[in-house]
């Protein structure tokens, strides 16, 4: 391990084109001074935020001109508007994290600093000694984070507070109007028709009507657990951080994909309550009539080749957009969610007796 | 200053006020009085063994209550007055198959503010459910979740399962119809998984079918194992916000 270099990669950052709106049209780079104007290419510094022009951020050796942070340009088009920020903080040129701009700390900087460096704005990094090329900066960036930080006491905690109070008394007043059911003794001998596992897992049960168990309750939530915890692996620019849906175009992947995996899920489960799909393939090709063999192929093939030609047209919907990783996140992210809550739904509120659906205003009554 | 001794006539408002605030016994629990001032703010929450979860200061972007809807915050109240309401539940609720169903009935009819309890036991862990999946959406759609935040979105994702499965464990615990349908689903699915599903269904019911075995292990867990282990990943979640720098915020 010598140096803070070794071992680590230095973060990722995009190509954003400039255009009259961006935030930082009309910003002065730091490396040659001149102002960036729209149809340049910029790029933000992945720690102070400060814009400079893709080129001059190259040619400074791929480091921040103000406070030397490391970061490679991503080789692929970001984003062409500004990210849409709604009351963003204003009148301050360059808006900074806090204690962002202390000095990089030079080579002896512990490797966590170093490994991806916003860490180096965790509260406790101490301004590297020998760092003091600028004092006036030092000066200028306190000022300035003084006036980005607000104290915690009552700032943070009044609204913590009354929202806590909030909760306590919504909960409250519910539990005192709202009773939680008891049903009878339990009897394994009498199966209440329908049987429903609570809301939060029905999705998993109406997954449970079309595929194999196995694949619906146990492989399906295990890839869910899985890709979810690989997304901040897979999606590794850090410069959009803390902007709704990343800006104009992740909003618009957002409803894309809100819009396409609404239909879909509702296609699916309408296609086969009322076709059958297993019924027909074995009619179809009648092999198939062997249960096992149906079993692998009805039950386990054909859904999986399903939720992948469903999740490949997802990406080819939004093709068009030119979409960067964060939006093939977002894309397939609010997939997910959406289909998790529709299906959660459907099944409390349209499964009735033997799991058939019904309109929820025609709900037979549970068979308790 | 303290002014301890009271005079003859009776003591004005202002002068009990005075003494309480400002007496030994209130300024041994609260060395300081009220922070009015930046610094004293920034002292009051670094010294106080319960604020100083908190950083002292925070960045204004990252409070705007439209940022973070409060979600996390309302995740962990919810856990706290589940904790609560579920300790006063254990008071009277025994993990016995002959007794269990009418704890619960007696809970309802004959304890004071049984009912009470255990309604918001019941609503709190639907709310925190919701809360926890809001959150991670809140998580996700800022883009919080990127450098260098990564591990503690592996963290909650974590507590997402740890709080379903919490949720799920409490659901058997009344013996009812409800509850004991509800578990049979939920336990064949898990009897489903491929190559080891036998295995693992005797894992979850401590026995072939549901019975006195799977509901002390349930109800362990519920009470004990899950909570604990919850807890543990809470407070790896929340150091790991500080060392990340505090939350995200708007650029
Ligand atoms: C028991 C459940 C959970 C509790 C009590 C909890 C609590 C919190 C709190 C209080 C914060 C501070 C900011 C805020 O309130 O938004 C936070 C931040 C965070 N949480 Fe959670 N959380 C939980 C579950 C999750 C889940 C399921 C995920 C994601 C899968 C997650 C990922 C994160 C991340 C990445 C941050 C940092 C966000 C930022 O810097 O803006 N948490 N959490
Ligand atoms: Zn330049
Ligand atoms: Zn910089």
């Amino acid at each position: 391990m010598s140096g803070s270099e070794a071992g680590v990669k230095p973060a990722l950052i995009s190509v954003r084109p400039t255009t009259a709106e961006s935030k930082w049209a009309g910003k002065e780079c730091p490396h040659c001074k001149k102002d960036i104007s729209a149809g340049e290419n910029a790029v933000l510094c992945p720690k102070c935020y400060t814009p400079h022009h893709k080129d001059c951020w190259t040619t400074h050796g791929n480091v921040c001109a103000l406070d030397q942070t490391p970061a490679n340009i991503m080789e692929r088009a970001g984003r062409a508007a500004a990210p849409a920020v709604d009351g963003a903080p204003v009148g301050t040129p360059a808006p900074v994290k806090p204690a962002a701009e202390a000095p990089a700390p030079p080579k002896a900087a512990p490797v966590k600093a170093a490994a991806v460096p916003v860490a180096a704005a965790v509260p406790a990094a101490k301004p590297a000694a020998g760092g003091g090329a600028s004092s006036a900066r030092a000066m200028r960036s306190a000022a300035r984070r003084a006036q980005a930080q607000l104290t915690t006491w009552p700032h943070l905690l009044m609204p913590e507070f009354l929202s806590a109070v909030l909760l306590m008394i919504g909960l409250t007043v519910m539990a005192w109007f709202v009773n939680a059911p008891l049903e009878e003794h339990s009897n394994p001998n009498h199966t209440p028709n329908p049987s429903k596992a609570p809301w939060y897992f029905l999705n998993l049960q109406e997954l449970l009507l079309h595929m194999h168990p196995g694949l619906a309750g146990v492989v399906i939530p295990t890839i869910i657990i899985v890709l979810l915890m690989a997304i901040p692996y897979v999606d590794i620019t850090s410069d959009d951080t803390g902007v709704w849906f990343s800006g104009a175009q992740g909003k618009k992947v957002f409803w894309i994909s809100t819009v396409y995996t609404f239909l879909w899920a509702w296609a699916l489960i309408l296609a086969d309550e009322f076709v059958g799909v297993r019924a027909v393939i074995e009619n179809a090709i009648p092999v198939l009539k062997i249960s096992w063999l149906s079993e692998i192929v009805t039950q386990t093939m054909v859904p999986t080749a399903i939720m992948w030609a469903v999740a490949v047209g997802l990406y080819i919907s939004i093709a068009h957009l030119k979409p960067t990783v964060r939006d093939v996140m977002i894309a397939y992210f609010t997939a997910f969610v959406i289909a998790w809550i529709l299906l959660a739904l459907v099944g409390s509120a349209f499964r009735g007796p033997a799991m058939v659906l019904y309109w929820p205003w025609n709900m037979p009554p549970r068979i308790a | 200053m303290a002014s301890g001794t009271l005079g003859q006539r009776p003591p004005t408002g202002a002068q009990v006020w005075d003494w309480l605030r400002n007496g030994r016994v209130f300024k041994s629990i609260f060395r300081y009085s009220y922070p009015s001032d930046r610094r004293n703010r920034i002292m009051t929450v670094a010294k106080n063994v319960f604020l100083h979860l908190h950083p002292s200061q925070v960045p204004r972007g990252g409070i705007r209550v439209t940022y973070t809807w409060c979600l996390g915050g309302l995740s962990f109240m919810t856990f706290l007055m589940l904790t609560v309401t579920g300790v006063l539940l254990m008071f009277y609720y025994v993990p016995s198959v002959t007794r269990a169903y009418q704890d619960i009935q007696d809970l309802e009819t004959v304890v004071t503010f049984g009912m009470l309890m255990r309604n918001i036991h019941r609503w709190g862990a639907h709310m925190m459910v919701i809360t926890v999946f809001l959150h991670m959406c809140r998580v996700f759609y800022t883009g919080s979740y990127k450098p260098p935040r990564e591990f503690n979105w592996v963290v909650g994702v974590i507590l997402l399962v740890l709080t379903l499965l919490l949720s799920f464990t409490g659901y058997l615990l009344p013996w009812d119809q409800l509850s004991f349908w509800a578990v049979t689903v939920g336990t064949t699915i898990g009897g489903a998984a491929p190559i080891i599903g036998k295995q693992i269904n005797f894992l979850l019911l401590g026995d072939f079918e549901i019975g006195q075995n799977t509901l002390i292990r349930w109800y362990t867990l519920h009470v004990i194992a899950l909570p604990l282990i919850l807890s543990l990943f809470l407070s790896v979640h929340f150091w790991r916000v500080r060392q990340d720098g505090g939350i995200s915020q708007p650029m």
